[in-house]
């Protein structure tokens, strides 16, 4: 099984505009700049808000970069792409 | 190399600094949606202000006062809809007791019960005015502080709106309301009366519905209504079995805040005025009418009787017993709308003067002659009556009269009416032709295209009139017609 390169998770909270905003951005950003070479996960918080401690999430919404490594987090609507493209691609 | 690990653990802390940071700032600047705490019993999600907007536009917009108030009565939120019946504004209201706005003392405590629904007066505005209002409130758990969601309803403004909508509905005018595109959205009972469409059969149709359909080719009243060209105009609509209905229509557009809301229908059923107008334009040129054929029947029995009186006295007795007999059939047509008399009563009226004996005998079918049929035979049978008087069988003492008429005929019905005289003094034909005699021959059977034959017979006089059943009119319906 291959294992992508890139490795995210959406944290949002149910159908907020910004929520919706967030997971637009994100998913147009990927399908531009990564090809198929990522994952990303979203977690609506109202559904598993026992997501949020163990990835040190605290607002939403927040994208976090597991993979490559470092960890990285990005809090907003990701509708800046250069601090999206900042996150995701730079090491 | 212990230098890498410590500049690795700086260079991570600094990327976790700029992480909160830019956390911080979007709390600060509005960017996220919720916060993520620790709560006692696991992760608790706190929305922040977007995720309830929608909740507090809904109460914001609503028609009902909304409120929170602490276990204390003390207003914390106050909507516009509440600021708006009290009068105040609403920033004024937070922090005030609920209580000052009740009327009655003894509703101080139901309130503070917060009861499940209860009707007080509410205390409106700087002059103390007071209204009726519907309260009902309902336990808020919000943190530890013990809260109520009040809802208060206005219930002078549904008072009026009941008040509006018994007006509408008992009004005898169909009233009905569309939309600016023409969708029908209110509908009274004369409309359901008037139109025939129950509400829940018209409300959302187009009111096109109501109108002729031409083909291709809008209805011109239709579009002056939907476009409010003008305020009144009378035209043809339609009903549900399709029957065209004579309307005058009324017409005004709605507005809200200066924006077109809808066009408000007033129709009134013109076909029953209507019809009467006709009847009357009818009448009065049937009067004009009729009372030139008076004048000229008049004016020829004037001139008859003349020329066969010797005196001006017999002229005066015989011209004004005619006038008599004429006003009698007269009488009985007027009550009958000038469409018909019946027979036996023409019969009545005309004999009961000179047979107080009850020397007449009458037998017949109920029928009923046309006007002009009961003129003329009303001034014969007054003319045979006044001969048997004279001369015939009432002249005597024993002489008695049948009057018997039927409908006769194989082919063309005929009313056959014939009068016979028996045991009077000896028959002998006049020696002179009388007005009367002429009357009851020629000037009768040639009005009414009738067959007379008179017969001096040695038993007694007797007349057979067969009148074309044209002149027999139909009998009065079940609603008998005053007009």
């Amino acid at each position: 099984m291959k294992t992508s390169r890139y490795n995210l998770t959406l944290f949002i909270t149910g159908t907020t505009p910004r929520s919706l905003r967030a997971i637009s951005n994100v998913r147009d950003f990927c399908s531009r700049e990564l090809a198929d070479d990522y994952e990303l996960e979203i977690v609506d918080l109202y559904e598993a808000p026992e997501r949020a401690q163990p990835a040190n999430v605290i607002v939403a919404p927040t994208l976090i970069r597991h993979q490559p490594r470092p960890l990285k987090l990005l809090v907003g609507d990701m509708s800046e792409t250069a601090r999206l493209r900042a996150l995701i691609l730079a090491p | 190399m212990a230098a890498d690990p410590e500049r690795e653990e700086l260079e991570r802390l600094r990327r976790r600094l700029a992480e909160a940071e830019d956390a911080l700032h979007a709390i600060r600047t509005g960017e996220i949606d919720a916060i993520v705490v620790q709560g006692p019993t696991g992760p608790v999600v706190y929305s922040l202000k977007t995720a309830d907007t929608p909740y507090r536009l809904l109460v914001e917009q609503m028609h009902e006062g909304a409120l929170t108030v602490s276990a204390a009565g003390v207003i914390m939120y106050a909507n516009a809809a509440f600021a708006g019946l009290v009068g105040m504004p609403v920033e004024q209201l937070r922090g005030c007791d609920l209580a000052d706005f009740v009327a009655d003392p003894s509703d101080h405590e139901a309130l503070r019960l917060f009861s499940p629904g209860r009707e007080i007066r509410l205390i409106c505005g700087r002059g103390r005015e007071t209204r009726n209002a519907y309260v009902s409130s309902a336990p808020l758990s919000m943190d530890e502080s013990e809260m109520h969601c009040v809802i208060v309803t206005d219930l002078t403004r549904q008072e009026l709106r009941r008040r509006h909508e018994a007006i509408v509905n008992s009004s005898a005018d169909a009233i009905y309301s569309l939309t600016p595109d023409g969708i029908i959205t209110t509908w009274n009972r004369a409309a359901e009366r008037l139109y025939g469409y129950a509400p829940d059969e018209i409300i959302g149709r187009k009111v096109d519905t109501l109108f002729p359909s031409q083909g291709s080719e809008p209805d011109r009243s239709l579009e002056s209504v939907l476009q409010v060209k003008q305020s009144q105009l009378e035209t043809l609509q339609v009903d549900k079995r399709g029957r065209p209905i004579e309307v005058a229509i009324s017409v005004a557009s709605f507005e809200a805040a200066g924006v077109f809301q809808g066009i408000a229908v007033i129709a009134r059923d013109m076909t029953e005025r209507n019809r009467a107008r006709d009847h009357i334009r009818l009448l009065l040129n049937e009067s004009t009418h009729r009372a030139k054929n008076l004048l000229a029947v008049v004016q020829a029995i004037a001139g008859q009787t003349a020329r066969f009186a010797d005196t001006l006295d017999q002229f005066q007795d015989r011209f004004a017993a005619r006038l008599h007999a004429m006003a009698l059939s007269h009488d009985l047509l007027v009550s009958e709308g000038w469409k018909r008399a019946r027979l036996s009563e023409l019969v009545r009226v005309q004999l009961e003067t000179f047979d107080p004996g009850g020397r007449v005998t009458t037998q017949g079918p109920d029928v009923y002659l046309v006007a002009d049929a009961a003129q003329h035979v009303g001034l014969a049978l007054h003319e045979l009556a006044t001969n048997a008087a004279k001369y015939g069988a009432l002249s005597a003492v024993g002489g008695a009269i049948t009057l018997h008429w039927e409908i006769v005929g194989n082919g063309p019905k005929v009313l056959r009416l014939s009068w016979r005289e028996r045991e009077g003094p000896p028959v002998a034909r006049p020696s002179r032709v009388g007005f009367g005699s002429t009357l009851i021959e020629k000037a009768i059977e040639h009005a009414l295209e009738a067959t007379v034959v008179t017969e001096y017979a040695p038993e007694g006089f007797s007349w057979t009139i067969e009148i074309p059943s044209r002149y027999i009119a139909a009998a009065p319906g079940p609603h008998r017609d005053n007009h």
